[in-house]
């Protein structure tokens, strides 16, 4: 029988020591520069921003706790710093068509120079243009215009009335017209009077009357042509003014922007619409509508002058150094692509160039964008509309509705503008491998992928740079400086949250909140510096915030409420372990496993999964049993056996395969009737060939099982079987430390089932001899001989087993 | 008729409503006048004699202004369209009076426009009215207009159709008190908004001097201070003319004893305040 003897308390806590970090405090450190642990990410990110391609984006992935976005920023902050500010770019009314404003593209810088020299041009037009309709020499010639067609009407209705009168008429006013009468002595004829006169005389009044009626329509349907031709020369007149006053004022504008063509191809457009609405630059008469409106309505034609002519700078204005570099929280369409507002004029909504918004991709444009890939993707329409902006190579600022054809009355169509920038999604692997696997467009948009490793491996010169890192966090979060003790502590830590005592935890937030709470446990003490047992404290607060269900857990094994022994030896019973997690916490809990064996079809009944408690993992656990029974003591003969497997008192969901050898110790003990002892706790994998595999949270499980032991008093017969291979991932409680030093706890590395089993049962396990036979009385030799004697019994039943399968097969 | 009588006829400002773009104005600038000195706003619509006798002959046919077509002209549709007309020229009225919160009468009278404005304008402090006369295409003041300046007693407000904006220009002849052109310029609201200029005339520099003194004390007591003064010494009518045409009155304001007043009448192109001495 093999002997395994209990690791020894170095191997369950791997110290770091504090003498060895070289410094008294954190504050002796010098600041780290460096990203620490990420080689891999370091040069992906390096790759993605210096390669110039289409497509070439990143995406950064990792735990979110990882930091990632700080190290991307800070790489982002530094190569954009070297790399030229970008052009700015303005939206300006199109002339020509009001509904699809221009965009302009402008020097670095120049755009919000342009905006304000275009205000300023305004107002020295309104200026100009007053001034010179006001000029002596615009007022004597419109004077002379508009006298013309007084001349005009009245050379021509003069005549007529002229004409009217020597033959005896007048032409007068009706409510809704002109009529031609004949008068006497100057007043209308009476009626009764015109009827005295001969009919020879009516005859001759009636054609003098039709004769001035004609000539009257006659002149009547000149008239409008006159008004056409008097409003023509006038508008000429204000053509030939306003350029004139207005000449000056746009050559020197020009000047400032000679070497800017589309400037100047802006300016040439807006001279000629100015000179054409030269009227529009003048104080405007109230007009019905103005007064029906209320309000100043000079102010609002002022105001619609100015939005004509106005210059939309897009870009900011704060004169930052290199490219730019945005993080936007709050990745929605509008506000990835930009947005067009509207305003409310009696109650219509409106909008005009002026209020076009920049959204984000147009704000980083020629620099760097990173955006939360999750909040991207959470966005109605916004990852679709990222990716069209990314493919197109452009931006289009579209309004929801209009994409989605929902809309169909006019609205701005802004010219696209061309899209130059780096977009870095940051987010953790489940979403990048979903994306990659199902959306056909990400894997040609984000062609580079920064991968984030969650640790680091634990060496002494990486301890050493991770102190520089721990200094570098509590110089930049003004924290108190840690001693070399406490360093060691939180390094010890992050091993313990890396679950390994071979590395340390990369988790940048989980150790900042670490290094605050430490800060905040050491300002209560009133010390200067953080010394390791604020760690602790923080630590130790930190479990106690979160450990209200376990406490009610361990309540429950206690009260016996929940059945656990941790004494005495059972058959077919053991002590599994589990992790629970929940909201950051993480702890261990044990529970009873129990097989009962029968004769059967061969068939290891996994009860958590006939009841769909038991995840895929589990169940993949319990069928390798199968495996392991047969391959081993029934390679020829039928596996004559049922036996049924249960987490007793396990109400939630179970999955893993942890609890695989615990299930087969208790499935052997039962088929060798073999006690098992109750004051040890198991946890491992197995495989078909009996290897006890690694697992996870073996801390947190060791840890589970020593409380329940301790809260009902350490016997020294108590321990927990691990597996082997997960040595190296100790990093207990100093408590459990404590205990196994001084022998009242035990923590079994074991490789194989066997020597599992002979620990558990004190029995040898045995090995085939020569001649294929387990020793006589070997817990082998006995679970063997057991399946014979149901292989038998199953012969000598005449093959039950068949119609048990049959029934299997129909479940 | 007792001197009380007088008195209250006086205060009041009688408008003469054709609903022609040119009345309307007049009609807000009446009301306007009348909120100012507290008088009360009576509207007159004269139903033209010869319209009605034009109506009654056989045949009758108008044009209609807008269309150019010719179509027949009864009695009956006269009568129709001036009844109507006299509705839409009460309700007019009596919103403009409202909002000038002033208070007013209407009437309606049928006969020669000028004889029925003067009736009823008779002993009123100013009576207002479109400046265009009746005449088709012209910009010139009518009969009836020159009909009030010639035989009227009281003060005549020719409003021009395009409104009175612009400066107040107040024109004062040495051969005229400037009592009266004063005293309309400080009941004129816009004179405050707009500014004043002052024109005055007479043959010798002394004489334009004093006029000119006068003028801008009487001024001062209403606390009306002039954007300008220009004196014009020996100056032809149509020096006159032309040097009030360049100051683009909005508001025309003359002695009706002044000896350019028909030429400012017809030359210049703007609302006409004619001041009568009482």
């Amino acid at each position: 029988m093999t002997s395994i003897k209990p690791l020894g308390p170095a191997s369950l806590f791997t110290r770091c020591d504090p003498g060895g970090l070289g410094f008294e405090t954190t504050a002796d450190l010098d600041r780290l520069d460096q990203v620490v642990g990420q080689p891999r990410a370091v040069a992906a990110i390096g790759f993605g921003i210096g390669i110039e391609r289409p497509g070439y984006n990143l995406f950064a992935m990792g735990s979110h706790r990882a930091g990632m976005q700080g190290v991307v920023r800070g790489f982002l902050d530094r190569r954009a710093k070297e790399e030229p500010r970008p052009p700015d770019w303005c939206y300006v009314h199109n002339f020509e068509q009001a509904h699809k404003p221009r965009a302009l593209k402008l020097p670095t810088g120049r755009g919000v120079k342009f905006q304000a020299d275009m205000k300023q041009l305004v107002e020295d037009l309104r200026g100009a243009v007053v001034a010179a309709f006001e000029s002596d020499e615009f007022r004597a010639r419109r004077q002379e215009i508009e006298q013309e067609l007084d001349r005009r009407q009245e050379r021509a209705f003069g005549a007529l009335q002229q004409q009217a009168e020597q033959a005896n008429l007048t032409i007068i006013r009706t409510p809704a017209g002109v009529a031609v009468a004949p008068t006497r002595d100057g007043e209308v004829i009476e009626p009764d009077e015109f009827a005295k006169l001969g009919e020879e005389e009516r005859a001759t009044v009636k054609s003098a009357i039709d004769g001035i009626q004609k000539e009257l329509e006659r002149i009547m349907l000149e008239v409008p042509q006159w008004r056409r031709e008097v409003a023509a020369q006038l508008a000429d007149l204000r053509r030939l003014v306003t350029k004139a006053a207005a000449g000056a004022i746009f050559e020197e504008l020009r000047r400032g922007y000679a070497d800017v063509p589309a400037a100047i191809e802006y300016l040439d457009a807006v001279e000629t619409d100015a000179i054409e609405h030269a009227e529009e630059f003048r104080p405007q008469k109230e007009s019905p509508a103005a007064l029906l409106l209320g309000g100043d309505p000079q102010a609002s034609a002022r105001a619609a002058t100015e939005r004509r002519y106005a210059v939309n700078a897009l870009g900011d204005a704060d004169g930052a150094e290199g490219a730019p570099v945005l993080f936007e929280d709050n990745p929605s369409y509008q506000n990835l692509i930009g947005r067009i507002e509207h305003t409310t004029q009696m109650g219509t909504l409106v909008t005009d160039f002026t209020h076009i918004k920049a959204g984000a991709l147009m704000r980083a444009n020629g620099g760097y964008l990173v955006l939360d890939a999750r909040k991207v993707l959470l966005q109605p329409y916004a990852w679709e509309g990222l990716k069209r902006a990314l493919t197109a190579r452009e931006i289009r600022v579209e309004s929801l509705g209009q994409v989605l054809s929902l809309v169909s009355t006019v609205s701005l169509e802004p010219e696209p503008i061309p899209l130059d920038v780096k977009v870095v999604l940051v987010g953790d692997r489940t979403l990048y491998y979903l994306l990659h696997a199902y959306d056909p467009e990400f894997p040609d948009l984000f062609k580079v992928v920064a991968d984030f490793s969650e640790d680091l491996e634990r060496s002494s010169e990486h301890e050493a740079l991770y102190a520089r890192l721990l200094a570098t966090m509590v110089q930049r979060n003004e924290l108190r400086p840690l001693t070399a003790g406490a360093v060691a502590r939180v390094i010890e830590e992050a091993a313990r949250m890396a679950g390994d005592a071979e590395r340390l935890s990369m988790q940048a937030r989980d150790l900042l909140d670490l290094l605050r709470e430490t800060d905040y446990w050491a300002a209560e003490r009133g010390s200067a510096v953080a010394e390791a047992s604020d760690v602790q404290e923080a630590l130790d607060a930190r479990v106690g915030r979160h450990d209200l269900l376990r406490e009610r857990m361990n309540e429950a094994v206690h009260r016996e409420t929940v059945l656990i022994a941790t004494e005495g030896a059972v058959a077919g019973q053991v002590n599994g372990l589990s992790v629970i997690q929940l909201g950051g916490f993480a702890f261990g809990r044990p529970s009873r496993i129990t097989a009962r064996v029968r004769l059967g079809g061969g068939r290891v009944i996994d009860i958590e999964r006939e009841v769909e408690l038991g995840g895929p993992l589990h169940s993949k656990g319990v069928l390798i049993l199968s495996g392991f029974l047969s391959g081993r003591y029934a390679p020829t003969t039928p596996l004559s056996l049922g036996a049924s497997l249960v987490f007793e008192q396990s109400y939630g969901g179970i999955d893993g395969d942890s609890a695989s050898s615990a299930e087969l110790y208790a499935l052997l003990s039962a088929l060798a009737d073999a006690p098992i002892r109750q004051g040890l706790a198991v946890t491992g994998s197995v495989n078909q060939r009996g290897d006890v595999q690694a697992i996870g949270g073996v801390n947190e499980k060791i840890e589970g099982f020593f409380d329940v032991c301790v809260d009902r008093g350490l016997t020294g017969e108590q321990g927990v079987l691990i597996p082997a291979s997960n040595v190296k991932h100790l990093m207990l409680r100093a408590d459990v430390v404590r205990a196994a030093a001084d022998g009242r706890f035990h923590i079994y590395p074991v490789e194989t089932i066997d020597e599992g089993v002979e620990l558990l049962t004190g029995v040898a396990a045995g090995v085939r001899d020569a001649e294929g036979q387990f020793p006589v009385g070997s817990l082998n030799q006995r679970v063997e001989r057991r399946l014979v004697e149901f292989a038998e019994q199953a012969r000598a039943f005449g093959r039950p087993h068949k119609a048990e399968s049959e029934g299997d097969d129909s479940d | 008729m007792t001197e009380a009588s007088d008195r209250s006829r006086a205060r009041r400002v009688v408008v003469a409503i054709d609903m022609s773009t040119a009345s309307r104005k007049a009609l807000e600038a009446a009301a306007e006048i009348a909120a100012m000195i507290g008088a009360e706003l009576h509207g007159v619509l004269v139903e033209d004699i010869n319209l009605v006798r034009l109506a009654e002959l056989p045949d009758s046919a108008e044009l209609g202004v807008l269309s150019g077509s010719r179509r027949e002209l009864d009695v009956d549709r006269l009568e129709h369209s001036l009844a109507a007309l006299a509705r839409r020229a009460r309700q007019e009225l009596s919103q403009v009076a409202a909002r000038a919160s002033v208070a007013w009468s209407f009437e309606v009278v049928r006969g020669p426009v000028l004889a029925e404005v003067l009736r009823v304008a008779e002993g009123a402090g100013l009576v207002a009215l479109g400046r265009s006369g009746t005449g088709i295409g012209r910009d010139r003041p009518g009969s009836t207009a020159r009909g009030l300046l010639a035989a009227g007693r009281q003060s005549v407000w020719l409003q021009h159709p395009a409104g009175s904006t612009g400066q107040v220009v107040l024109v004062c002849g040495s051969d005229a008190a400037p009592e009266a052109t004063v005293d309309a310029v400080a009941r004129l609201k816009r004179a405050a908004r707009d500014g004043v200029a002052v024109v005055v005339t007479a043959p010798t520099v002394k004489r334009a001097t004093e006029v000119e003194q006068v003028v801008l004390a009487a001024l001062a007591t209403h606390h009306v201070r002039p954007t300008m003064s220009r004196l014009l010494v020996g100056a032809t009518p149509d020096q006159v003319v032309a040097t009030v045409k360049m100051l683009r009155p909005g508001v025309l304001v003359v002695s009706a004893e002044d000896r350019n007043v028909l030429r400012l009448l017809d030359e210049v192109s703007c609302s006409l305040l004619v001041a009568r001495e009482r």
